[in-house]
């Protein structure tokens, strides 16, 4: 059965409300912090003379008032649309209306470099493609997973549309943003499956339509996965994307549009009592829970490498956040009931240890490449 | 010219209590000149000086800030124990002779050498009157103004003020208020009442708010330095 559209759309909101709350706040304290940590080492550095200027929220005091004042003014116009349409008597979908405060938003963004209201507008963006889409899998029954496949590839857009702002100095600030967003979503949609909750999600919405029923899904999706490819390669000609990492890309791409057309699955079973019931997983559901967490472990790892080779500390300082906020809720969501409290932060220690040792040994292979380059070079 | 390092050499000698002799000696020892060592002799007992009159004077200023936060607590005291009994001119003179004796003897603190943080806190004070000033008036001549709007308006007069007192963090608590007024709009369930009085004055007050935020924001936009403007 497929699930109502208002469930549908309640469930997808708390999703991204989580992303945001579990993911977005713990990412944003993290940067702070290393800011503050770093100022601190090394004293205020001038904008000018910093080489990760585009990672900083602010260039200057000035510039974040003025940012916070032009972010100020956008919420502002937003109420006073939202007034004057409620006055007129306009019927507008939430989704349309959000849609237009994102282009708005969007547009005030670039023309007058108005760097805070970036985020907000993406927020937006992403809320108002969020009920559009639903809105759409729900009229024709489609199974939710269509949406998730649809978010991931819009999510992977924002990932290649971060590195090609970086063809423009001015544009390096918002390319951050908007590479950053694409981390985030990716990594949540594909941990969110990696545990019960979506592998349920998988479950129920298997026995849904696919959506080669809808031809606007099917135009949509076709359009979104031709933007991403024609991206793709364009950020790859242009050395901004590694070969490999544009290849990932269309892979976990590819990958949730075949998952969108998966047959009727049995994944979950629940066993117990009718008081004391508990989901359990069946051999498929097994395979697939374990599938999607190697899945996402190898695709945090690869990250980190990538931006070991990229040589920038801190996209390396966010890669290695993210696989230590992954390997930590694993490792107490897995063996925190299982093991004996001695095993379990012992065996925690000696695999962070590890974990340690290989980041520094690849931290020593690439000073000494970049050395070996310099010394070519000279 | 006098070298610095000296004078810092014979502060540090000086603070770890050892004699003038004892210095000089081993100065001279070191090849300095006599009255090299005497000058700098004076200025190093100068700079102490001064250091521990600086000492003294925060030390005066922390206790006439604690003075005054204690003489403001205690009018604020009196005035809510007389409260029920004050007519209403009388409540509103009451509140107008605090904002506007909180702004000019902050303001004049705030240009004097003395007491700077003094006048700072006093002008903070007289915003905080400011805005319950908006919110007595709201609830004794029952005028239609919901909690949106009155903290709009109180945003709107701290934007007005900040800038002529030239006082930064008077900004940053407009921008909260600001916020907190958008956020109260749209915490607001669409079947309150609250929601339906929703008038022409809020969508005239958040209009004129847009263009005005917008342009302080240029404003502070524009003093910022060509050198880091390149990076727009």
């Amino acid at each position: 059965m497929a699930m109502s559209p208002s469930y549908e759309l309640a469930s997808l909101f708390m999703i991204l409300i989580y992303i945001i709350i579990y993911i977005g706040i713990p990412i944003l304290i993290f940067w702070l912090i290393i800011n503050s940590i770093n100022r601190k080492k090394r004293g205020e550095i001038p904008v000018i003379s910093d080489e990760y200027w585009y990672t900083r929220i602010s260039l200057s005091k000035n510039d974040n008032l003025s940012q916070l004042f032009f972010l100020l003014s956008f919420t502002f116009l937003i109420v006073s649309l939202m007034i004057i349409i409620k006055k007129a008597g306009l019927n507008i979908d939430s989704g349309d209306f959000l849609l237009i405060i994102a282009i708005i938003g969007l547009v005030f963004s670039y023309v007058l470099k108005l760097f805070y209201i970036l985020p907000v507008s993406l927020v937006f963006l992403l809320g108002g493609l969020c009920i559009e889409i639903l809105t759409l899998t729900s009229k024709g029954e489609i199974n939710v997973i269509t949406s998730f496949t649809l978010m991931i590839i819009v999510s992977l857009i924002f990932y290649v549309v971060g590195f090609l702002h970086r063809l423009k100095f001015n544009y390096k600030r918002f390319g951050t943003v908007f590479y950053i967003f694409g981390l985030i979503i990716t990594n949540a949609i594909l941990f969110i499956f990696s545990t019960n909750t979506g592998l349920k999600i998988l479950e129920n919405t298997s026995s849904a339509k696919t959506f080669l029923s809808s031809w606007q899904i099917i135009l949509l999706l076709l359009l979104f996965v031709l933007i991403l490819i024609i991206l793709t390669i364009y950020a790859t000609s242009k050395k901004l994307l590694f070969k490999l990492e544009a290849s990932a890309i269309i892979i976990v791409a590819f990958l949730f549009i075949l998952l969108a057309l998966l047959p009727n699955q049995e994944i979950l079973i629940e066993s117990g009592t009718y008081y004391n019931s508990e989901l359990k997983l069946t051999l498929i559901g097994t395979i697939w829970s374990i599938f999607f967490n190697v899945f996402i472990f190898l695709e945090i790892l690869s990250l980190l490498i990538s931006s070991y080779v990229r040589q920038e500390k801190w996209l390396i300082n966010l890669s290695t956040f993210i696989l230590f906020l992954f390997v930590a809720f694993k490792y107490f969501d897995l063996f925190y009931t299982e093991l004996a409290s001695s095993t379990f932060f012992l065996s925690a220690g000696i695999f962070l240890f590890v974990v340690g040792w290989i980041m520094t040994k690849m931290n020593t292979y690439i000073q000494s490449t970049s050395i070996n380059k310099n010394e070519q070079s000279i | 010219m006098i070298d610095i390092n000296l004078i810092d050499y014979i502060k540090s000698s000086l603070k770890e209590n050892k004699t003038k002799e004892e210095i000089y000696k081993s100065l001279i020892e070191n090849n300095y000149k006599i009255d090299k060592v005497q000058c700098a002799f004076d200025y190093a007992e100068k700079e102490i000086k001064n250091d521990s009159e600086d000492h003294h004077k925060k030390s005066i200023q922390m206790i006439t800030v604690f003075g005054g936060i204690l003489m403001i607590l205690g009018i604020l005291f009196y005035v809510s124990s007389i409260w029920k009994n004050l007519s209403e001119i009388l409540r509103i003179l009451v509140i107008l002779t605090l904002v506007s004796t909180s702004y000019t003897s902050g303001w004049k603190l705030k240009n004097s050498n003395n007491c700077k943080r003094c006048g700072f806190a006093l002008i903070g004070l007289g915003t905080i009157f400011y805005g319950a000033g908006i919110f007595f008036l709201v609830s004794q001549y029952k005028v239609i103004l919901n909690f949106t709007d009155g903290t709009i308006l109180w945003m709107i007069g701290i934007l007005f003020i900040a800038p002529v007192l030239k006082f930064r963090s008077l900004f940053y608590f407009a921008i909260i208020l600001g916020f907190i007024a958008v956020l109260s709009y749209s915490s607001v369930s669409s079947e309150s009442s609250v929601y339906k009085s929703i008038s022409n004055i809020s969508l005239f007050l958040f209009f004129i708010s847009s263009i005005g935020t917008f342009l302080i924001g240029w404003n502070i936009r524009k003093k910022i330095p060509l050198e880091i403007r390149k990076f727009y």
